[in-house]
């Protein structure tokens, strides 16, 4: 039975990691309906933003979060106003091609600036576990897990209690109408698209005593925060946040029944399942039109 | 007009006929141009950890044998080709061959670009000179000009059951057919060729594999893997792993508070210092089967004892890192295509730097790493073999065979995580 539960637990503290990184990601496709391509390589900046402060100021990723988090803020900011905005009303594959491109421009200029070496912070909380009784829990994956459904919930209380995030629900239900009762449409965009890069600057900090970090690790995690993002309903946090703690449990019994090597194979066969079964993803609804933040 | 003043006096006759060799080799030498070899390694991409690591060691070799004068009086021009992935491998080795007219190429880090690049490079009728790619059939494969100086995936992965055999087990005071051994690495053709060259050695001295689970190099979560080893408890762990996933492993081994006897990595993640920068203390005590990352002195030749100073010297001025066993292998391999087969051949032509690759006899201990170059019929280096280091004070130490040997093991069996 202690197996179960150690298990269960591996997987909802992992689970909640891949639900914290896309979280961000399906906000933004929810109201701008841009996917980004470039999700993953933000979260890489973070991580090298909280390892830099971490190396050379001797700052805790804990307390760079409130420096980093508004760095990315404003680096979502400008990416919008740059290169989203010039492309919203461009068919599908322009939005695909210019993040893609964005994308493989970032890893670049990371992979120029700081070259391809794996770089670590190490804190002495890093591997620090509790016991109870036969189960080990790491306390920073515990921290994660805390963080990242406080900040799903943070999220889906700020759009459902404030005037901007009722704003941002009525671009998502339907931008003409919403600009035609005064909400300034542009503004939206660029304070959700910049949300949706804070939000994974969080998950960077977070992430970064726990993984070391290269210009390709955004890249590497973030395949399945599209998982997650489609599993879930594009555009629904209920959905990102169920979804990825679903991956993580499933990834975390397959990996010890059936092997680690089939781990994929398993949570990719109960997507496609899914997705015969429900189309728009547990979540989602039809078109993926409406963002749900129930 | 006196015919007298017409004829160059005799003396200037004879010493114009004697500077003629010396301005005609030297136009020769000038018409000929530099030696163009053009290096395929992934320079991006998830493999450009290793790499750029090999590639940064060819350049310290070649730029060393140009400061020493080149090859009769050439220099060498190495030219970057960015093997990103198996497709790029190809179009890069192409544009070098067709733009810039290379012939001699080397590489390649992985197997993946090496096959497919060394392929390419046959069919354009150039020489291929492998030093890192372990791919078993590498070299079963009927290439002409293709020559694999470094090891094959049995020479990467087999020092790690002989020395749980001979070292190991006796420090353990288990007898090695008593042993038990999970066997643990990433599903690539990398993890999966070298896990099964340290199945098979492993079979063949009576050790028992109790485990033997492969999972991804991307994951992100092994703590399964680590539960799975909880319940069995094998004696040791032998792993076949990247770099982020050995750091993934022994971090969630650690907070899990789990820990076998003894911990033997194949090389990759568990040879390169990023995993000492990641998990500091806690490295102290794993070992890793290896290309060899020095050594010992004694067992150099003079001229490769030199050659070690002044590759650690240039490498640390350029690169300001110390080099580990990636770099040094890209030197040796370097060092060993420019000096020993370019250098000995009658032309920088294919066909004669294969007739040079075939006659090449350099005695053990003649390169920083302690190999020698002979080839056998297939284009497989008889003379290159595997070590085992040791990460001692988080540095990489060298405790097998003899005559790399410069450390006892310590830490046998591995201590507690917070004795490390």
């Amino acid at each position: 039975m202690d197996i179960y539960i150690q298990l269960a637990l591996s997987g909802l503290f992992i689970g909640g990691v891949y639900a914290l990184i896309s979280v961000g990601l399906t906000l933004v496709f929810g109201v701008l309906r841009v996917v980004n391509f470039a999700h993953g390589e933000y979260l890489t900046i973070a991580m090298y933003l909280t390892y830099f402060m971490f190396q050379r100021v001797g700052i805790d990723p804990f307390v760079a979060s409130v420096a980093v988090v508004p760095l990315m803020f404003v680096l979502g900011l400008v990416t919008e106003r740059l290169l989203i905005r010039p492309t919203l009303e461009a068919p599908h594959v322009v939005q695909v091609f210019v993040t893609f491109a964005l994308s493989l421009l970032l890893q670049n200029l990371l992979l120029t600036l700081f070259t391809s070496d794996f770089r670590s912070i190490r804190t002495p909380y890093a591997t620090a576990a509790f016991q109870i009784g036969p189960l080990y829990v790491s306390w920073l994956r515990v921290a994660v897990f805390v963080v990242a459904l406080m900040l799903a919930g943070g999220l889906a209380a700020f759009l459902k209690y404030t005037y901007i995030g009722s704003a941002i629900r009525a671009t998502a239900q339907d931008r003409r109408s919403a600009r035609l009762v005064g909400i300034n449409v542009d503004q939206v965009y660029a304070v959700t698209f910049a949300l949706g890069c804070a939000l994974v600057g969080a998950a960077g900090i977070l992430l970064s005593p726990l993984f070391p970090v290269n210009p390709y690790t955004g890249a590497d995690m973030i395949l399945i925060s599209f998982v997650v993002v489609v599993l879930g309903g594009m555009g629904s946090i209920a959905g990102a946040v169920v979804a990825g703690l679903s991956i993580g449990i499933v990834e975390s019994f397959t990996g010890y029944f059936a092997g680690g090597e089939l781990k994929q194979l398993v949570y990719f066969v109960l997507f496609m399942v899914v997705l015969a079964v429900r189309p728009n993803g547990l979540f989602g609804r039809k078109g993926a039109e409406v963002m749900d933040v129930t | 007009m006196s015919q007298s003043k017409h004829c160059l006096p005799r003396r200037k006759v004879l010493g114009l006929l004697a500077a003629a060799p010396v301005v005609l080799t030297s136009r020769s030498v000038l018409a000929q141009g530099p030696i163009k070899i053009g290096g395929i390694f992934p320079l991006t991409g998830g493999n450009s950890v290793f790499g750029n690591q090999n590639y940064q060691g060819v350049e310290t070799a070649i730029d060393l044998v140009n400061d020493r004068g080149g090859i009769n009086g050439r220099k060498i021009q190495l030219f970057k080709g960015d093997g990103n992935s198996p497709q790029a491998a190809i179009s890069e080795t192409n544009r070098l061959a067709s733009r810039e007219g290379v012939r001699i190429f080397v590489g390649s880090s992985t197997s993946a670009v090496g096959m497919v690049a060394s392929q390419e490079a046959e069919r354009n009728g150039a020489f291929y000179w492998e030093g890192m790619a372990v791919a078993n059939n590498y070299t079963e494969r009927d290439f002409k000009n293709v020559f694999r100086m470094g090891l094959s995936a049995a020479g990467l992965g087999q020092p790690a059951p002989l020395y749980t055999a001979q070292v190991l087990a006796p420090m353990l005071k288990i007898d090695p057919k008593n042993l038990n051994v999970a066997v643990v690495a990433e599903d690539s053709a990398f993890g999966v060729d070298v896990s099964k060259a340290v199945i098979d050695q492993a079979e063949k001295l009576g050790i028992k594999i109790g485990l033997r689970e492969f999972y991804s190099a991307k994951t992100t979560d092994l703590s399964p893997l680590v539960l799975k080893l909880r319940s069995l408890d094998p004696d040791m762990i032998i792993a076949t792993q990247f770099i982020n996933d050995a750091i993934l492993l022994q971090r969630q081994m650690k907070e899990m508070n789990y820990s076998p006897k003894a911990f033997v990595g194949t090389s990759a993640g568990h040879s390169t210092l990023s995993l000492a920068e990641a998990i500091g203390k806690d490295v102290n005590g794993i070992f890793s089967s290896s290309f060899p990352l020095e050594a010992n002195l004694s067992s150099l030749t003079a001229e490769a004892r030199a050659d070690r100073e002044e590759f650690v010297k240039r490498y640390e001025a350029k690169y300001k890192v110390t080099p580990a066993v990636q770099e040094s292998l890209g030197f040796v391999v370097g060092v060993a295509l420019a000096r020993d087969i370019v250098g000995r051949a009658a032309s920088d032509g294919a066909s004669d730097l294969r007739d040079a690759s075939l006659k090449v006899d350099v005695p053990v201990g003649s390169y920083i790493n302690g190999w020698g170059l002979k080839f056998d019929d297939k284009g497989q280096n008889q003379r290159a073999f595997g070590s085992v280091v040791q990460w001692q004070d988080q540095k990489m130490m060298s405790v097998y065979p003899e005559a790399n040997k410069v450390r006892d093991p310590i830490m046998v069996p591995l201590p507690a995580w917070n004795a490390r």
